[in-house]
């Protein structure tokens, strides 16, 4: 890996750097203020609208994981997908096969996850380009491991027949129902992820986000942070993963390749890398304008290619980054 | 028998992944840069391939892997130009260049679905359906340019590295752009060029494997298997892109035949990913750069 | 006595579809939505756009000719890029807001698995034209059908086939291994044990594996008298290439792939000799209809049909008759379209003749062919 130098534009970096309890303030508002949309905008719109909610909600929850580790820790993933897939199949077997209601599957789904996510993480002693490469491996081994396990996974066929949400005698019978479950998830995970950024542990990871060297020269345990923050990442697309079944009614190995690792990377990215809100806004933003473009379906694969490059080329923080520095340049009124 | 078929053809698939892997190799020695778009540009190489080879039928080989090369090389320097040159100013972080290069990746590999369609093509040369016998095994004649190419790229790199002021002023610009900028090197036009060249050969790697079996907008999946190959070579050494080829290339092979067929690319990565365990930057990361 | 009663009423089906032009003033034309949902991207796009392309050209006619009276069809369609929750994302977003009134296509099996879910629980009819996964109709399904032969049937009748005229001991089955791969394999494999032959050696082989060698010398040690490749046509093109490097000169059936372009490219002089069973292949259909499709086609683009263009065309007249008999029974709904579908009875369509049986399965012919040379032969119709 090439050294980062200490003048590199890190994700983390917000520009004018307001004082941590106005950066503080302005987080929570911003999660007030795009929760409050991700809650109503679809109730209010019903319809399918509000089942591209359900979609948006378990990317978001997902991507939301990946900031975490990416946009915050710096630990690229590029397999993420295998632990969306472990959430899943985890959650749909303890359903079927144990007939475990919802929470304690998700329980389940989680710990796999986060097991999984540890098992990998004990490959962050190679150094940074390796560990990414490794990540890879690891995506694919996971890929095939569910395709061919077919006693267990029921191989490429998928799993069918996924049962409602249920939780103490209450049954997500509706589409609402299922929002409802999602967009708590959402919220609370949303919630303690800024609590953790604004704490130890997140300045932690940002230190190591920003240069791994200095970070383990003040003294930062940095191994022990970085493997957090992957066992963590990997934890929360695990309860993002265990939605799928419900959302689609179906779960088959080819929901979770290379091509959803790619997605849910170019959501926070294109959303601003180091931002949670960024993560939320490139979820739905991937999900949603796809369908208003459905008459271009061929472009879409290219236009993605073309969001990346422009989001890391024109504006390396994102939609996120933007709309903080247009909430600067307002707050700053008319001062000369 | 079967065991030398097995040998050889886990020989000839790792050729394969090795002629892919110098790209990344190259790359990275070069700029410090691991290029996900390398096996996509190996992609459009093939392609452009296919291009002159309808275009002029009857054309020489040789002349179409050239024609490739070139194609490839202005098409490395303009992608660096515009996509990785303001990233490279900004010395953005690892992370940003590698997903980066796997949007210009996107981009290359949808671009090309949709200028030649979804659907492989096959080289209209008489070259895809030869075969000779080496050691009683049947190997597609193409063998023979990637038995020439492949040596000459070795010695070639080498050379350039070691011998050549360009070479030399590309690794002092990798290793430390702002010494290479006060001894008279412009970082700028250093990493340009490194571009081209990786795309040059990148597309003679497309081109030469083209024969063997088809070409098509998602061929760079094997990209990822050559990725694995420069890695358990250490990624920069040029001579353990060819060597960890080789020993992916056997290990999926044996591998797969021992275990089951069906987890060939999990065996591929489990290999990979066992040797960083043991040596965490490549097997010749000890040697001389 | 229960069949008199249908005929009548059908019959009187027929008399009211008649007089509807006549009847219906413009407040009676209805506009009925269609979803479309294919592979138009990745790697198997071609069954998509194949499919698309016929299915418009079916449209076309169907409009000029006024089958359905002043009713008009719609087709909605969606990219599905062969994932199963891209599919299942574009059929609720057709039923939801689009509110069609059936959805045609699902190409691979998964997407179809994925589909059904969704239209199922809508109850809205599915109509998949070359999804051919066994278990799709063995779980109850109510809103689906097929006219593609399920995988039981296909490589059930293609062994029995194959093997008999060949006088074949022993078969060495190489599978890509995926649902569809897979299910193919197990057919061929049971009713090769059914009819006494050997099964010699089967293997599972990686869907992106571009090196087979390896798996062939294993296969040429066994000496198996036939060989039966169940795959993509990228998968067998490349692995009869290669037979052909390794010069292993056992007769081989090669799945639906000799009929494409491609994997004759592909595998270049070595799929000389190659046998294969198809969805449809155009010529092999005498009829009047049969040949009125294959003359158009020409005269139109030039060339032949392709098996998907065949399928996807005839699907679109199959949905489009039960939507005729529903809108003459009155029932122009969703469940009435569904109604009539899976009571559709030698439909005379340019692939054959068509009927669907009660769970959603289709009896039509199969027809099975050989590659001489560049050119393909028909080797036997199965009615």
């Amino acid at each position: 890996m090439s050294a980062a130098p200490a003048n590199a534009v890190t994700p983390a970096q917000s520009p004018a750097q307001p004082g941590r309890r106005g950066r503080g303030h302005r987080d929570w508002i911003v999660f007030a203020v795009l929760m409050a949309i991700a809650w109503l905008l679809p109730i209010w719109l019903g319809g399918f609208a509000l089942y591209l909610g359900c979609v948006v909600a378990f990317h978001a929850i997902a991507a939301l994981g990946l900031q975490i580790m990416v946009g915050l820790a710096g630990q690229l993933s590029l397999g993420h997908a295998a632990f969306l897939g472990i959430g899943a199949y985890t959650t749909v077997l303890l359903e079927k096969n144990f007939g475990l209601s919802f929470p304690v599957a998700c329980l389940g789904a989680v710990f796999a996850s986060a097991l999984a996510g540890l098992v990998m993480a004990q490959l962050v002693r190679l150094s940074g380009i390796y560990f990414k490469i490794a990540t890879f491996g690891f995506g694919i081994i996971v890929h095939q491991i569910i395709s061919n396990w077919v006693s267990l996974t029921g191989g490429t066929a998928g799993v069918k027949g996924v049962p409602p949400i249920s939780f103490l005698g209450w049954t997500a019978t509706s589409r609402l129902d299922l929002f409802i479950a999602e967009m708590v998830a959402l919220t609370v995970v949303y919630a303690l992820l800024i609590r953790l950024t604004h704490g130890r542990i997140g300045r932690a990871f940002r230190a190591i986000g920003q240069n791994e060297v200095a970070a383990r020269s003040i003294g930062v345990p940095t191994h022990r942070y970085q493997i957090v923050a992957i066992t963590l990442g990997c934890a929360i697309a695990g309860l993002g993963g265990s939605f799928i079944p419900h959302v689609f009614r179906f779960v088959s190995p080819e929901t979770f390749t290379w091509h959803e690792s790619l997605l849910i990377l170019i959501m926070i990215t294109v959303g601003g890398l180091g931002s949670l809100a960024g993560a939320v806004i490139g979820a739905a933003l991937l999900v949603v304008l796809p369908e208003y473009l459905r008459d271009f379906a061929q472009y879409k694969m290219l236009a993605y290619g073309v969001f990346l490059i422009l989001a890391l080329v024109f504006m390396p923080r994102g939609i996120a980054g933007v709309g903080s520095s247009l909430a600067e340049r307002f707050g700053r009124g008319r001062r000369p | 028998m079967t065991f030398v078929i097995q040998l050889m053809s886990g020989l000839a698939v790792g050729c394969i992944y090795g002629l892919v892997a110098i790209g990344f190799s190259m790359i990275y020695r070069a700029m410090g840069l691991v290029n996900f778009a390398q096996a996509d540009i190996m992609m459009i190489g093939a392609f452009l391939g296919y291009a002159i080879l309808v275009a002029a039928p009857g054309i020489p080989f040789w002349l179409a892997i050239i024609g490739a090369m070139l194609g490839a090389a202005l098409l490395g320097f303009v992608i660096e130009r515009v996509a990785i040159r303001p990233s490279v100013a900004r010395r953005a972080d690892q992370v940003y260049l590698v997903l980066l290069t796997l949007g210009i990746g996107i981009v290359l590999s949808n671009g090309a679905r949709l200028i030649w369609g979804a659907d492989p093509v096959v080289y209209p040369t008489g070259l895809t359906h030869q075969t000779l016998t080496l050691a009683g095994y049947p190997l597609p004649a193409v063998y023979l340019y990637i038995a020439v190419v492949m040596p000459a790229l070795l010695v070639g790199l080498h050379l350039f590295f070691t011998r050549t002021w360009l070479g030399l002023a590309l690794r002092a610009a990798a290793d430390d752009p702002d010494t290479a900028a006060t001894m008279g090197v412009r970082p700028a036009l250093a990493t340009s060029v490194s571009f081209a060249l990786a795309s040059a050969i990148g597309a003679a790697a497309g081109v030469l494997y083209a024969p063997i079996s088809y070409v098509s907008f998602d061929m760079g999946v094997i990209g990822v298997k050559a990725f694995a190959a420069a890695v358990v070579g250490t990624l920069g050494s040029i001579p353990g892109a060819v060597l960890g080829g080789f020993i992916i290339g056997l290990g999926e092979t044996f591998g797969g035949q021992l275990i089951a067929t069906e987890y060939q690319d999990s065996i591929a990565f489990a290999i990979m990913i066992g040797i960083l365990l043991l040596k965490p930057t490549g097997l010749l990361s000890g040697a001389r750069r | 006595m229960v069949r008199g009663l249908t005929a009548r009423r059908s019959g009187f089906g027929v008399l009211l579809a008649a007089a509807l032009p006549l009847l219906a003033t413009p407040a009676f034309a209805k506009e009925i939505k269609i979803g479309f949902i294919c592979p138009l991207s990745g790697a198997v796009a071609v069954y998509g756009n194949d499919s698309l392309e016929a299915a418009k050209v079916a449209l076309d006619e169907i409009a000029k000719s006024k089958m359905l009276g002043e009713h008009t069809i719609k087709l909605v369609t969606a990219d599905t890029g062969g994932n199963p929750s891209q599919a299942a994302q574009a059929v609720q977003r057709m039923i939801d807001a689009d509110e069609v009134h059936a959805v045609f296509g699902g190409c691979t099996s998964p997407e179809t698995a994925a589909a059904i879910e969704i239209t199922e629980a809508a109850k809205v009819p599915l109509l998949s034209h070359l999804a051919q996964d066994t278990s799709l109709t063995q779980k109850g399904n109510k809103y689906f059908a097929r006219i593609a032969q399920t995988a039981k049937t296909f490589s059930s009748s293609a062994a029995q086939w194959v093997l008999e005229s060949r006088k074949a001991k022993s078969v060495y089955i190489l599978a890509r291994n995926d649902n569809y791969g897979q299910s193919l394999a197990d057919a061929f494999e049971e009713k090769s044990k059914e009819l006494g032959v050997t099964v010699a050696g089967r293997v599972a082989y990686e869907p992106n594996g571009r090196e087979f060698k390896p798996i062939l010398a294993k296969m040429a040690e066994a000496k198996p008298d036939f060989v039966s490749i169940l795959g993509f046509y990228t998968d067998t093109g490349l692995i009869m290439k290669q037979m052909g490097e390794l010069q292993i000169a056992i007769p081989t059936f090669a799945n639906t792939s000799p009929a494409i372009r491609q994997f004759r490219e592909i595998a270049g002089p070595a799929a000389n000799g190659a046998y294969g069973a198809l969805y449809y292949f155009a010529g092999s259909i005498d009829t009047a209809r049969g040949k009125e499709f294959t003359a158009n086609w020409q005269a139109k683009y030039k060339r032949q049909p392709t098996q998907y263009e065949g399928m996807g065309y005839d699907g679109i007249y199959v949905l489009a008759d039960a939507i005729r008999r529903a809108s003459a029974a009155g029932k122009l709904t969703s469940e009435g379209i569904r109604d009539a579908l899976l009571t559709t009875k030698g439909f005379e369509g340019a692939t054959g003749t068509i009927t669907i049986q009660p769970n959603g399965d289709v009896v039509r012919p199969l027809p099975f062919v050989q590659l001489t040379g560049d050119e393909l032969k028909l080797d036997f119709l199965m009615k």
